[in-house]
């Protein structure tokens, strides 16, 4: 297969059709992954359609670059209609199965309709089959991994899968791939619960043809050469995902207790997650997706104490500050126990923790009480009580059904003034803290996808040591400025928003890129365009590549605006940041978010995207420019552009 | 995967598992990573010539977390 055959796999499960067809202009548009699958989905799915009915399309797509030895070129994405938001669902996953469903042939699968009874779908190369999954129904994520292997008979065999909750449908609901890598935002183990389908495996045997190999691994190397020599990337590699965080250091913000507290109150605390107890105590060993040089991806063993025996697969950050900070867990046995908890489940951990921190502040708050939680007491840092509520929120038992729907959907249920502590953003639960950093606040607040850091957000402290002459090449700005600066973070944020849709869409993780590591020692668009231009023998230039990726991002702006009426009124960050100075010592001691300041960013960054200040909507003109011109007919059709 | 990948680049310049001369299987529970590099010409796999007329073995120059060491030339 030529790196820019592959063909679109749809599967029409209530009538368990299965047909193929060509990517055609969406790849030459698109790329490929997040951007495709989001064309597939703003051209095929009906506005009024429901995300978890049967008419919701679930889109799962890689990259022109995967399958190929180009460095850290593994990504899948996962794209449907946002159970929590009605906007995009988007999701992303590394692993082996987006290059393995490339060596099958393909490079998208579209999942419609449902299933009568459950199901997986098993793609063994052009061979494709609706197989009976009655046997898997029920079974963990680590159980179906290991019953699937079997039955085919092929310990290799590539796969995602959903976990109880997904079944259950549960909104923060991910889909998991190789045991504990997650598809985790936007539920779309939900999605795929609602299909009735379990897993889809997927096994290939063919090849990525690229025109010119010879000056293609002459760029790989240049490019492995320069993420290896990358002291961040080199941490990862040591350290894993949870990278080497000092939490003692002022500069971090933490979402401590339903983010009452910005700082970890105690010393105590802080030493309790610091990263050399994971790599002392901990570690086993780090591996790495496909070619990928990063090799973050470290594996913790638990060698004694009551969850002995756990092997645990990539710790983050996050779970540092959703299970250390926000719950109150200062165990690092248990934080590794409970997100692995939640990878067997098929829970979201970002979701999870976010509905599971707004129900403990609102019983330390007396607004609920035993009555409403089965008589459980919720008492923070009580991980008993934390393993209770998500089993029972992933069997959606009890109270458990209720936080099944997230924090924003939970607290209209149980009413009495709860509805003031569900930290979410346009109905997601969030997870990031966004006193101090005001590119990583603006990034997360606008994300196209509901409240999500990874859309955008600058976390700008990583790249203030880089020279003025760096800072103009690789970011296009005279300086960083302080973390805290208003001025300068609209453009930083709309270059991150384009090229994370590119990554996102040639299948490059986000990590290996200067979103993330800071160059020169990373990838910038002018790598992304040599690989893809060698790989596919289509030349572009940087410049048009950013051109695509701003057109993806207006793609599902537009999709927003359609599905989910959402306009300038939906960018404001939760009062929190904006009311409680919660930041309690340090250089941003006192810190938050003002709203007038707020709206001056958010004025500029409509600005360099040419969407209307007033409600935050694309114009036409916009769109026209970046070759969107039949997006902006059905927006006019539906009265959603600006007016002239 | 790299290493299966550069492998039968070397052997044919193109980027085709069936035909490198290595084997990756990592997938298990506790994650243990076997490779198991051929030794003799096996159906369309090639036999591992230590990357004859190239400046090194590809395998271990790729290696994406330097698992693969090349040590020298087995007698």
């Amino acid at each position: 297969m030529r790196s820019t055959d592959g063909q679109i796999l749809r599967v029409h499960l209530s009538d368990r059709k299965i047909t193929r067809e060509e990517v055609g202009e969406g790849g030459e548009r698109f790329l490929g992954g997040r951007g495709v699958n989001q064309w597939l989905l703003l051209k095929e799915l009906p506005p009024a359609a429901s995300p978890l009915s049967a008419e919701n399309l679930l889109v799962i797509g890689t990259g022109p670059l995967v399958g190929t030895p180009a460095p850290a070129a593994c990504r899948l994405s996962i794209d449907s209609k946002n159970p929590f938001t009605n906007g995009i669902g988007s999701s992303n996953c590394g692993g082996n199965f987006g290059p393995e469903l490339r060596l099958a042939g393909f490079n998208h699968v579209v999942i419609q309709g449902r299933a009568e009874t459950p199901v997986y779908l098993f793609i063994d190369d052009r061979r494709v089959e609706i197989r009976d999954a009655g046997h898997l129904w029920g079974k963990t994520t680590w159980e179906t991994d290991a019953k699937i292997k079997e039955e085919i008979g092929d310990p290799n065999i590539q796969m995602i899968y959903i976990g109880p909750a997904g079944e259950k449908i549960v909104r923060g609901a991910c889909i998991i791939t190789d045991l504990e890598k997650a598809a985790g935002r936007c539920g779309m183990g939900a999605v795929m619960g609602s299909k009735n389908l379990k897993a889809v495996a997927v096994r290939g045997s063919g090849s990525v043809e690229v025109p010119h190999p010879e000056s293609f691994m002459e760029i790989v190397s240049q490019i492995l050469g320069k993420l290896r020599a990358n002291p961040f990337l080199q941490k990862r590699g040591e350290y894993g995902i949870y990278g080497h965080v000092l939490w003692g250091e002022t500069l971090r913000e933490t979402s401590w207790r339903n983010f009452q507290g910005g700082i970890l109150p105690s010393p105590d605390q802080i030493a309790a997650i610091h990263p050399d107890i994971f790599l002392q105590k901990f570690k086993k060993k780090s591996i790495s997706c496909w070619s990928c040089p990063i090799h973050c991806r470290m594996i913790h063993e638990i060698k004694q104490g009551p969850y002995q025996g756990l092997i645990s697969e990539g710790l983050e950050n996050n779970d540092i500050q959703l299970f250390g900070a926000k719950l109150n867990v200062f165990d690092p046995e248990a934080i590794l126990y409970l997100r692995s908890l939640c990878n067997q489940y098929g829970l979201d951990t970002d979701n999870t923790t976010g509905v599971l921190a707004w129900a403990f502040e609102c019983y330390q708050r007396g607004i609920i009480g035993p009555e409403t939680t089965d008589g459980l007491e919720l008492k923070w840092g009580d991980v008993g009580a934390y393993i209770q509520l998500i089993e029972r929120m992933a069997a959606r038992q009890g109270f458990g059904s209720i936080l099944a729907e997230g924090s924003q959907r939970a607290s209209a249920i149980v009413g009495n003034g709860s509805e003031k502590y569900a930290m979410h953003i346009k109905g997601q639960d969030l997870a990031e803290q966004l006193w101090v950093h005001k590119g990583w606040a603006l990034g997360t607040v606008v994300s196209a996808r509901g409240g999500t850091h990874t859309r955008g957000a600058v976390l700008s402290t990583r790249f203030e040591s880089l020279s003025p002459e760096l800072c103009r090449k690789y970011y296009g700005l005279e300086k960083i400025g302080r973390p805290n600066d208003y001025e300068g973070k609209a453009p930083f944020v709309v270059l991150f928003e384009k090229l994370q849709a590119l990554a996102d869409s040639l299948g490059l993780c986000t990590f290996a890129t200067i979103l993330w590591a800071p160059p020169p020692q990373a990838m910038d668009q002018e790598d992304m365009a040599r690989l893809f231009s060698a790989c596919t023998g289509i030349d572009i230039s940087p410049g048009e590549l950013m051109k695509i990726g701003e057109r993806i991002h207006n793609l599902e702006k537009a999709f927003n605006v359609l599905h989910a009426d959402w306009t300038r009124r939906e960018d404001y960050p939760p009062w929190r940041f904006v009311e409680e100075k919660v930041m309690m010592s340090g250089p941003f001691q006192g810190e938050c978010l003002s709203l007038e300041k707020w709206d001056k960013m958010l004025d500029e960054y409509y600005e360099l995207h040419g969407w209307e200040r007033k409600s935050g909507w694309p114009t036409r003109e916009t769109l026209e420019k970046v070759g969107l011109r039949e997006v902006a007919d059905i927006l006019g059709r539906a009265g959603k552009l600006p007016e002239a | 995967m790299i290493c299966v990948m550069v492998c039968s680049f070397h052997h044919a310049r193109r980027f085709d598992r069936k035909i490198s001369s290595i084997e990756v299987n990592n997938f298990n529970k506790e994650r243990e990573i076997q490779v198991h590099i051929q030794r003799e010409a096996e159906g369309k796999r090639e036999l591992c010539d230590e990357c004859r007329g190239e400046e090194e073995p590809l395998c271990a120059r790729y290696c994406a977390p330097q698992a693969i060491i090349f040590q020298g030339t087995l007698k």
